[in-house]
């Protein structure tokens, strides 16, 4: 269970928002581009902090006014938008990086790596570098190297955004599956209403910094709380 | 005319080049000229020449393990925080490239000879500097230090942060981070700016003869030996010049060549 | 420039590269052919004196005094006598060479690059030098084969240098002294100076124990942070200074003016008030 509620100022406007999930549950997360939606994701992640505001998941406190976990102590996984895999290793190794980090022994990372590779279909190009890879094989790397960690808040930007139309059409259904699958809360970051809808148990919908309404894809596309939030529904304004 | 001007143009830009070049040239083709291949081996097994070879090896790579040890953590502050008085320590890093060596030698005494500023402390601790080898390489590291910092600096800084975001997502502390992405990142700048730090300091002369001395076998490094042979033995000065100059020809060839393997690097990971 | 008539791209080409080559070539020849030889020297162009460094102080004080009777400037290059001797040799320009010692004198004798006969112009003496708090305590010449002394000496090439270790020869064979003595001293010396003046500076500053150097190092200012230990006469060494025109000065005249200063009463007396001694007669 997710508990975040965040402020930060940024540039013109405050981001203040509340949030609540469940696990097993994805959040798609709705936004224009600037809307302050990849600084929601940081903050969760902790590589940002927020001006004030209180993180918390299942009971452990990530961030309220007086303590803070770090970043890497936070059982917490990120796909940034263009996937910041290594360039100096290889595919095995970028998908092991986090279990070295947590000093596990060579034996448990080298099985915990071989399931996540066959889990998203990549085994086959462990010994790559992340410059021989296309755009779809780099995503599933940079989703393996997330997943291998068991992270219990997974933290997605934008993932098909980097992605040719050919590309998303094959990618989407797996992904779908894919997260369909996991225990752990998921936020799903898109400016695209189309994806929210596919992939979200629940949408919420980012405007002005504030979560102008969230419900399941049904309810929020039967009854848009604003003109503003139909508009980036992409559904006809009415009146 | 714009022919004439173009024309005009290219043969100043031949002239300016080719001045350069003679200026860089002449002088080697002279002191190769004069070698004798021959006598060269000889006279290098000469027990002082050796001496002073092995000496110079021995404190220009001990030079730069101290200066990248230091340097290091002073880089990767530069490179990657923000605080008071950072202008001022950049200044001070880059101090010893723009001090006459004979002045910073003369300044190394001030400050670690036994009558100097922390003579006695460091006499405490049996540590003597002036006339003593390790007084060579302190000397060494003090000049050759900058040419490793600013490459080290440049190098840390130019890792790209959403690297080093990533890692702070995957588990890694800010050390892990260091030595797992930072450090492989950054390994061509650092290599090279070590490379070039063991060059200067493999040519210090100034600094090290107003600090440690010159005394054959302790402090007379080959720049010492040279400059010693240059005042009465020309033929010894003439091995000894061709051999650091082979030193510092083959040194700065390594490096050319293998500064283009930071292929990584240059990949970024969007394409 | 009229015959680049360039009608197309590739014969502009070609006509740059030309423009490079001819530029390049000319470069070339002129650095082939050499600088034209000097012409010879202007009559207000100082003259060039070539003197051991612990003539620095006196030699400056002649100069200035050359200058007031002749009108004529003097420009000094004090350095080690072994650097200043092989300067030479490689052409350096200079008009007066003044040595400290009859070695480097005859070397640039013996390659006839001296005008007439090098005259005797000074004397010197030896002594021991130790920083005003005497660190090693050191208070005769014996105590300097005494272990782990930290003693500088000028260079065995340079005229003090070989001067210092003559002394210490001649007084293994005094009285009181053992015969290794001077072997002890040498095993002493942590550095090995290209001139006395940078002896007198280390010694100055504290960090050697001792030196040798002139009697004529000490001067006032020196003095005020050293103590001079003086070396027994018999044992001690006469250093003797030559001074001579050289064959290839632009100013031979104004030159032999120069040591005749020197040697007069007047150049006699500037340099015994500098600590030197008259030069010996009969020495060459």
């Amino acid at each position: 269970m997710l508990r975040a509620r965040v402020v930060k100022k940024l540039g013109e406007f405050a981001l203040d928002v509340a949030l609540e999930a469940r696990g097993a549950s994805t959040i798609a997360l709705l936004g224009e581009s600037g809307s302050g939606k990849t600084t929601l994701l940081r903050l969760l992640a902790g590589l940002l902090d927020p001006d004030s505001g209180r993180i918390e998941l299942d009971g452990v406190v990530w961030h309220d006014g007086m303590r803070r976990l770090d970043a890497w102590q936070r059982p917490v996984g990120y796909v940034a938008q263009d996937y910041a895999l290594f360039p100096h290793l290889t595919v095995e190794d970028n998908v092991g990086f986090g279990l070295r980090a947590e000093h596990r022994p060579a034996s448990e990372v080298r099985q915990r790596v071989a399931i996540a590779l066959d889990q998203l279909g990549i085994r086959a190009l462990s010994h790559r570098r992340p410059a021989q890879l296309s755009g779809g094989q780099q995503q599933r790397v940079a989703l393996a190297r997330a997943l291998v960690l068991e992270p219990r808040l997974l933290l997605l930007d934008e993932p098909l955004s980097a992605l040719d139309l050919q590309t998303r059409r094959t990618v989407r259904g797996e992904l779908h599956r894919l997260l369909d699958s996991l225990s752990c809360v998921t936020i799903y970051v898109t400016h695209a209403p189309a994806e929210a809808f596919a992939f979200g148990d629940l949408v919420a919908v980012l405007a002005h910094g504030h979560i102008a309404q969230i419900g399941t894809p049904d309810a929020v596309r039967a009854a848009p709380a604003s003109d503003d939030v139909a508009e980036l529904l992409g559904l006809d304004v009415r009146g | 005319m714009s022919r004439t001007r173009e024309l005009a143009t290219r043969a100043a830009l031949a002239l300016g080049a080719a001045a350069m070049l003679m200026l860089l040239i002449v002088p080697i083709a002279a002191l190769l000229l004069r070698v004798h291949p021959g006598t060269l081996f000889e006279r290098l097994l000469e027990p002082e020449i050796l001496a002073a070879l092995r000496l110079s090896l021995v404190t220009s790579v001990s030079a730069t393990f101290l200066v990248v040890a230091t340097g290091l953590p002073l880089a990767y502050l530069l490179a990657r925080r923000q605080f008071r008085g950072k202008r001022v320590l950049e200044v001070l890093v880059d101090l010893p490239m723009v001090l006459p060596p004979t002045v910073a030698g003369f300044a190394l005494l001030l400050a670690f000879g036994r009558a100097g500023l922390t003579g006695r402390a460091l006499e405490a601790f049996g540590v003597s500097l002036p006339f003593t080898t390790l007084g060579v390489i302190v000397a060494q590291a003090f000049m050759s230090a900058p040419f490793f910092i600013t490459s080290a600096r440049a190098g840390l800084a130019a890792v790209d942060p959403r690297y080093l975001d990533a890692a702070a997502t995957l588990r890694a502390s800010e050390l892990d981070t260091f030595f797992r992405v930072v450090l492989p990142l950054s390994m061509p700048l650092l290599v090279a700016g070590a490379a070039m730090s063991g060059a200067r300091a493999l040519g210090e002369f100034g600094a090290t003869i107003t600090f440690a001395g010159n005394l054959p076998g302790v402090t007379q490094t080959m720049p010492l030996a040279v400059y010693v042979a240059l005042q009465s033995d020309l033929d010894s000065a003439i091995v000894l010049s061709v051999v650091l100059l082979a030193i510092a020809f083959t040194l700065l060839f390594w490096l050319r060549r293998t500064a283009g393997g930071g292929a990584f690097v240059a990949a970024r990971a969007s394409r | 420039m009229k015959r680049f008539r360039a009608m197309c791209s590739a014969r502009r080409l070609r006509a740059g590269r030309a423009a490079s080559a001819a530029s390049f070539g000319t470069l070339l020849m002129l650095l082939a052919t050499g600088a034209p030889p000097p012409s010879p020297a202007a009559a207000n162009e100082p003259l060039t004196v070539f003197a051991a460094a612990s003539l620095s102080e006196a030699f400056r004080e002649v100069g200035e005094e050359f200058q007031r009777r002749e009108g004529l400037a003097v420009r000094f290059n004090f350095a080690g006598s072994q650097q200043l001797a092989t300067q030479i040799e490689q052409g350096a320009n200079a008009d007066v060479f003044a040595s400290a010692d009859l070695r480097w004198m005859r070397e640039i004798e013996t390659r006839g690059l001296a005008q007439g006969k090098a005259q005797p112009f000074a004397g010197n003496v030896l002594v021991v030098l130790v920083p005003n708090f005497n660190p090693a305590r050191i208070h005769a010449p014996i105590d300097l084969a005494r272990a782990g002394v930290r003693l500088v000496l000028a260079a065995e090439n340079v005229p003090a240098g070989a001067y210092s270790r003559e002394a210490l020869r001649r007084l293994a064979g005094e009285p009181g002294y053992p015969p290794d003595f001077a072997r002890r001293v040498l095993a002493n010396v942590v550095s090995h100076e290209d001139n006395v003046r940078g002896v007198v500076g280390k010694v100055q500053l504290g960090e050697a124990d001792a030196g040798m150097c002139y009697r004529s190092d000490v001067s006032r200012t020196v003095a005020r942070h050293v103590r001079t230990i003086a070396i027994p006469g018999a044992a001690n060494v006469r250093a003797s200074y030559p001074i001579a025109v050289l064959r290839d000065a632009r100013h031979a005249e104004a030159a032999r003016r120069f040591v005749a200063l020197v040697m007069s009463a007047e150049g006699q007396r500037i340099l015994a008030r500098h600590g030197f001694l008259p030069p010996q007669p009969g020495t060459r």
